[in-house]
This record gives structure tokens, C-alpha cells and sequence, in this order.
């Protein structure tokens, strides 16, 4: 019997002398870990939601009267220098007049050809990952700044409600991720101390023979380790199986990609590996 | 012929009950390697106590408790892992491994020290046919007599060969035949160099070899 051969034996003595208290731990982590699984569908499926509520937002900046048609230009170099700015078109009193006839069905203003009332404007398109209630603010704060722009338009609280949102879930995901790690942790740390309390005598007898404390610990931290991933890919496969078999209509979920998938499961995994360590930390002291 | 090195080195130990009775007053013991001994004291006089001092599991008072020549106490960290590796121990606080084999109590403190398997498997094969545990070896502690449960530690201590044997009651529970067994163990471990701490309620009848006899009187060792 090796040293790696003793700790693999002694782990798989640990699952084999109480199965039924590491199936009850590993459901019960599980069930939490599902719930979290659901909450970060749920958190991503909103984050879709909400970014197509918020895509193509446009902001349309009315150029002041009194500056002349030659002094336009300035006003797009301006626009060109903003990073969120993806594009913009320069509606003309002529493509104004055009555009009003084309949604009214008919010109309006026969007999204003000398001067046509129609603001010139600027429509402003976002990049979709750079709308921001704070950006748009700064857009504003940029062109109001060149005095060439009397008034600008745009649908603020949209971006704004969307933004709460986003903050709300955010926090939500924060507090409950927190208290289901956590629950995960004692929950593993328990088992593990369970496992130590049949072991005291051995662990003792192992000391006076001179086994040293990370000898004796790692069977226990593979223990948690092994209890958190599997745990975890169980949740992340109840997901997956129930996914396509829950009649959700138009409802698109959106899965994390599997990297962060295989990432948390990880995580998980370490956190079990914690739960190792602190739930054996007494016994071999 | 070799110098000989102090395996154990006690000087004006003092130590008290939690009850804040006195154990030991002064208490003196050196053991150079090959050396043996005996130590005999009523229930309670501290033999078990002593034996905890030499494993670092017990804080003293004041004095120095030197083991191979590395200081001990309860913090001393890798020295007493050290020093455990190289103490074997028999009875009183040594007992086996209850979730082990027979076979792999043996093994134990190969185990620990990381020697390879082949190494294992050939000491393994002479040991249990030494101590006639053959039959046993797949066994559990819990289905184990008495006196197999012994020989077991004996098997134990034997295997890793290390310098310092501690026993503990060599002869509880042990039939004359097996006892006589134990005692020519104890001979051929004495003569083969390896230091022993004998420690029994009764002063010990039949005398080994390079062994000093000491009793445990009026917290001292005479």
C-alpha cells in the first residue's frame, strides 16, 4: 500500500461506510445548487430580455436654428469622436419634409418651399453594449456643449427601468448565491465532520505513528471536494434534462456556456475541498 | 565500536495533575541507543503520563524532554512527527487502527514514511509469519482476541524497525506460550540494538539484555 494507494482506499472507505450520509448530503447540496443553476438561467434569460429592450435606443439631437447649414459638419466630427456612437444620419429640412410626407401619406407643406419650418436633426445610434444611462447623460452634456444643438430626445426611462432591473437582479443573485454557498459549505463541512467523529480512534493512532496532518486530511478534502463537484453537475444535469422536456412555449432560457459551466462546477469543487479541510480541521489536531 | 547517542534525555522533569497534584519532581531519565529500560510504578504513579511527555502529547511543567535529540513538547511540529516515525509503540495509549486490516495496521508506518510496496510486501510476508498472524491478516481489530490484537502491535513495531520501542504491559493479557514469544522478540530487539521503554505495574521477572530496571517512587526514577 502506497501513500497516494492509503488515501484513495481511505476515500473510498469514508463513501462506503455511511452511502446513505453522502447521498443525503450530495441531494441536498444538489437541491441548493439547482436552485442557484435556476436563478442564473433566470438571471441570464432577463439579462437577453432586458438587452433587447434596450438595443437600437436612439437619441435625436435638434440643431439650433440660428446655425447655418455650412456649420453642420462640426456637429458630426463631434459625434464621431464618441466611442458609444455607432452611427448617425443628419436629417436635413428637405429629408424632414420628405419623411413627414412619407408618414403622413401626403406633403404638408405645399407653399412653405422658401422656408421649410422642419428642425434639421441628428439620429443617433447606440452600441447596443455601450447603452448606459450615465452615456446617454454624457452624449447630452457633449452635444448641449457645442451650441449647436437646442434640444435632444431620447427614451431615458427605458434605459433607466432597465437598469434598476438589472441592479435588482444582480443583487438578488449576490444574496442568495452568498447564503447557497454558504449553505453548501456547512452543509459539506457537516458531513465531513460527521465522517471524522467514526474515525477519531484511527486518526489518533494514526498521529502516535507519526502521519502527519495533510497525510491524514487529504482523504477527507478529497471527500468534500468530490461531494461539491459531483453535486454541482448533478444540478447542472437535472438542468439539461428538464430543459427540453418543459413545455416553456416562446419562453427562450439561455444556459451559461458550458465553460462556465465546467468553471462553477469547479468552484463548487473547491468549496467542497474548504469543507474538507474545516470539517477534518478538529479531528486531526 | 559506535558512539553511542542519547535516543532520550529527561532533566529535572516537573509535572502536575489537572487537578494540580505533583506526577513527577525532578524527574531524570537517559536512554543512549541500544540502551534499554524497565520502568515499573503502581496505577497511577505516571507511567502513562511519561509516555506521553516522550510523544510530545503531554506539556510539562518545567525541565527538558529531549527525544533523539530534538526537544518536545506538544507544539514542536515536524520534530515530533519526526520523532513519532521513529518511536514504535505497543499497548496503553498504541492500539490499531479499527477501519484497517490486520495486514495494513502492519503497514502503517511503512506507509507513512513512504516506503515503496515491493519493500512492503517482503517485510509484510516475514513479520506475520513471524508473529503467526498469517491467518488473520485480512481480519479487522474488532474480530480480533486479545492476545492477536497485541501481537498485531507487536508485528507493527517490528515491521518499521524503528530505534525507540515503547511497551506498554508487554505481558497483559498474554498467555505464558504467547508471552514467551514476546520475550524472545524483546531479547532479539535488545540484542539487534534497538532501545526499548518497558513500562509494567509489576517489576518485571525475567531480565533482558543492555536493560536498566527503574521504579517509579516518590515522583522519581530510582
Amino acid at each position: 500500500m502506497t501513500r497516494p494507494g492509503y488515501i484513495l482506499a481511505e476515500l473510498g472507505r469514508n463513501f462506503a461506510r455511511s452511502p446513505l450520509a453522502a447521498i443525503g448530503s450530495i441531494l441536498a447540496v444538489t437541491l441548493l445548487l439547482l436552485l442557484f443553476d435556476l436563478f442564473w438561467i433566470g438571471a441570464l434569460s432577463s439579462k437577453q430580455f432586458l438587452g433587447k429592450m434596450v438595443s437600437g435606443v436612439t437619441m435625436e439631437g435638434f440643431v439650433s436654428e440660428e446655425v447655418p447649414d455650412s456649420a453642420v459638419g462640426t456637429i458630426g466630427d463631434v459625434l464621431a469622436d464618441i466611442p458609444a456612437v455607432a452611427e448617425f444620419i443628419y436629417i436635413s429640412r428637405d429629408s424632414a419634409r420628405a419623411e413627414l410626407a412619407r408618414l403622413v401619406g401626403t406633403d404638408l407643406l405645399v407653399g412653405y418651399d422658401q422656408v421649410n419650418p422642419l428642425p434639421r436633426s441628428f439620429v443617433i445610434t447606440l452600441r447596443d453594449s455601450l447603452v448606459t444611462s450615465e452615456r446617454l447623460r454624457e452624449i447630452d452634456s457633449i452635444l448641449t456643449a457645442t451650441g449647436k444643438i437646442s434640444d435632444i430626445y431620447y427614451n431615458a426611462d427605458r434605459i433607466v427601468r432597465s437598469e434598476q432591473t438589472r441592479a435588482i437582479i444582480r443583487r438578488a443573485g449576490l444574496v442568495l448565491g452568498g447564503l447557497i454557498f454558504l449553505s453548501a459549505l456547512l452543509n459539506l463541512t457537516n458531513s465531513i465532520r460527521l465522517s471524522t467523529r467514526t474515525r477519531t480512534v484511527g486518526l489518533r493512532q494514526m498521529r502516535l505513528l507519526g502521519a502527519g496532518k495533510i497525510f491524514l486530511s487529504l482523504p477527507f478534502l478529497l471527500e468534500g471536494f468530490l461531494l461539491g463537484g459531483v453535486s454541482a453537475a448533478l444540478g447542472w444535469g437535472a438542468v439539461f434534462y428538464w430543459k427540453d422536456r418543459l413545455p416553456l412555449g416562446d419562453l427562450a432560457l439561455i444556459v451559461p456556456p458550458l465553460q462556465h459551466i465546467i468553471l462553477a462546477c469547479l468552484a463548487v469543487a473547491c468549496l467542497g475541498l474548504i469543507s474538507g479541510y474545516l470539517g477534518v480541521r478538529k479531528a486531526i489536531r | 565500536m559506535n558512539e553511542q547517542t542519547a535516543i532520550i534525555d529527561i532533566n529535572n522533569l516537573y509535572l502536575k495533575s489537572d487537578q494540580g497534584e505533583d506526577i513527577f519532581c525532578g524527574l531524570n531519565l537517559s536512554l543512549l541507543s541500544g540502551q534499554s529500560a524497565c520502568i515499573s510504578g503502581p496505577a497511577g504513579s505516571g507511567k502513562s503520563s511519561l509516555v506521553e511527555i516522550i510523544l510530545g502529547l503531554r506539556r510539562v511543567e518545567s525541565g527538558s524532554v529531549e527525544v533523539f535529540g530534538r526537544n518536545i513538547s506538544p507544539r514542536a511540529g515536524t520534530s515530533l512527527l519526526w520523532v513519532r516515525r521513529k518511536t514504535g509503540g505497543v499497548g496503553g495509549l498504541f492500539g490499531l487502527v479499527p477501519s484497517l486490516t490486520v495486514e495494513q495496521n502492519i503497514l502503517l508506518p511503512l506507509v507513512i514514511d513512504g516506503v515503496p510496496h515491493d519493500l512492503q510486501k517482503d517485510k509484510l510476508e516475514s513479520v506475520l509469519n513471524a508473529f503467526t498472524l498469517t491467518r488473520v491478516s485480512m481480519q479487522y481489530p474488532s474480530s480480533l482476541t486479545r492476545v492477536e490484537n497485541t501481537l498485531v502491535q507487536f508485528a507493527r513495531a517490528s515491521i518499521a524497525d524503528q530505534p525507540l520501542l515503547i511497551i506498554d504491559e508487554p505481558s497483559a493479557g498474554l498467555d505464558p506460550q504467547t508471552y514467551d514469544r514476546v520475550f524472545e522478540y524483546l531479547v532479539n530487539a535488545s540484542v539487534g540494538g534497538r532501545s526499548m521503554l518497558i513500562f509494567s505495574t509489576e517489576p518485571q521477572t525475567r531480565q533482558l539484555p543492555f536493560t536498566a530496571y527503574k521504579k517509579i517512587d516518590s515522583r522519581r526514577l530510582i
